[in-house]
């Protein structure tokens, strides 16, 4: 049984409450929700969306249909699960006040991301999205598009613009 | 090594670890049915709306067919059968993630709009009287209520799915609703003229659409 058709099984178990097969999806797509998160510049609230977008999954369940791929699913609701929280955030963040002066409340700086992603950060965030999808999931373009509502020619320029993009960028750190 | 390979090299020394996933992460588990497929979505679309425009026609009246020909009839069918098919389909990807996108949902949310409006504009004859022209307000308040009414067939139709994109999704929702209260309308309705079916009947259609859009918004604004 191949990667993508094993997933399939997992989740359609998963849909029948099977807890084995449940745990054995989680083990494999929460590392890439992680990764992707992480990915796009949010990793030191990667663990947090990667958590609330498995929420999500689970709630969403019902709404994935036997055999069609599993990481297209995933990754849709995971796009939507980043810019839902953004969104939130954005209008809890208008209605903040600041605390005076000379308090230290921050919270201990994050364990990674070291340095910044110099290579990815220089892409626009559709082109970085579409890489990752096709680069760190192995997602192919077909599943890419449908992970994006988009097409599949959409995609295919959106990648094809993101190699050029690095190519340039390689070659020029030269 | 490639330009491809050495990209894809430099990524991968890029790119931050996935970590695996927590302890306690699976839990509430209960069985589900899987969603429904686009011929369902379809089915159920079409059956919502026929069965409103028949049994609507056949309890409230149906003097808006006998003032038609035949011609304008099978016109009408053949735009409501088309409405339904891209409605139906945006309603289908909008109702599963990661489905294939058949049919744009910006589009699925004005066509049934402009098609309503350029088959009323040249199927139905243009007898301009102002004096009539205030009757549409029933027409309009009259097709609002079964866009209303049939809004709770989809509200179960949505239960069924999971929509990611409300702000499109709900729009495409309301254009339903709105195509269903423009079609009973049409059965009841006498006044089979251009401007009272582009401005009242065609303004059952839009407010359905901006209803759904408004509500897809607040919606989207609880997330």
């Amino acid at each position: 049984m191949d990667d993508k058709q094993e997933l399939v099984d997992l989740m359609t178990r998963y849909q029948a409450a099977d807890r084995a097969a449940a745990e054995a999806l989680a083990a494999r797509v929460y590392p890439l929700l992680h990764r992707f998160y992480g990915s796009l510049g949010e990793y030191d609230r990667a663990d947090d969306l990667a958590q609330e977008c498995w929420m999500r999954l689970h709630r969403a369940r019902h709404s994935y249909r036997p055999p069609e791929p599993v990481l297209p699913w995933v990754f849709a609701i995971a796009r939507h699960t980043r810019v839902d929280v953004f969104r939130r955030q954005m209008r809890r963040s208008g209605r903040e006040v600041a605390l005076p002066e000379g308090l230290d409340f921050a919270a201990p700086a994050p364990e990674a991301p070291p340095t910044g992603l110099p290579l990815l950060d220089q892409l626009p965030a559709s082109q970085k999205e579409v890489l990752l999808m096709l680069k760190v999931t192995g997602m192919s373009l077909e599943e890419v598009a449908r992970a994006t509502a988009s097409s599949v020619g959409s995609v295919k320029q959106k990648a094809h613009r993101a190699y050029e993009t690095l190519r340039k960028l390689l070659a020029e750190a030269k | 090594m490639s330009d491809e390979e050495k990209i894809l090299a430099a990524l991968e020394r890029e790119l931050p670890p996935g970590r695996p996933a927590p302890a306690g992460l699976v839990r509430d588990l209960s069985p589900v049915r899987p969603g429904l497929s686009t011929g369902a979505v379809l089915t159920l679309f079409a059956a919502l709306l026929t069965g409103i425009t028949v049994g609507g026609g056949y309890l409230l009246g149906s003097r808006g067919m006998e003032a038609m020909t035949v011609a304008q009839v099978m016109i009408l069918a053949a735009l409501g059968t088309t409405m339904v098919v891209i409605l139906g389909l945006a309603m289908a990807q909008g109702l599963r993630p990661g489905s294939k996108v058949l049919v744009s949902v910006r589009w699925a949310n004005v066509l049934p709009l402009l098609g309503f409006l350029a088959v009323a504009a040249l199927a139905f004859p243009w007898r301009w009287m102002p004096e009539t022209f205030g009757h549409g307000w029933g027409c309009l308040k009259e097709g609002l209520y079964v866009a209303l009414s049939s809004s709770v067939g989809v509200v179960w139709l949505v239960r069924r799915g999971y929509i990611t994109n409300w702000a499109g999704t709900a729009g495409t929702l309301g254009a339903f609703c709105g195509l269903t209260g423009a079609a009973l309308l049409h059965v009841m309705c006498p006044d089979q003229e251009a401007t009272h079916l582009m401005v009242w009947h065609g303004g059952i259609l839009a407010g359905g659409t901006l209803g759904g859009l408004l509500a897809g918004y607040l919606l989207l604004r609880q997330r």
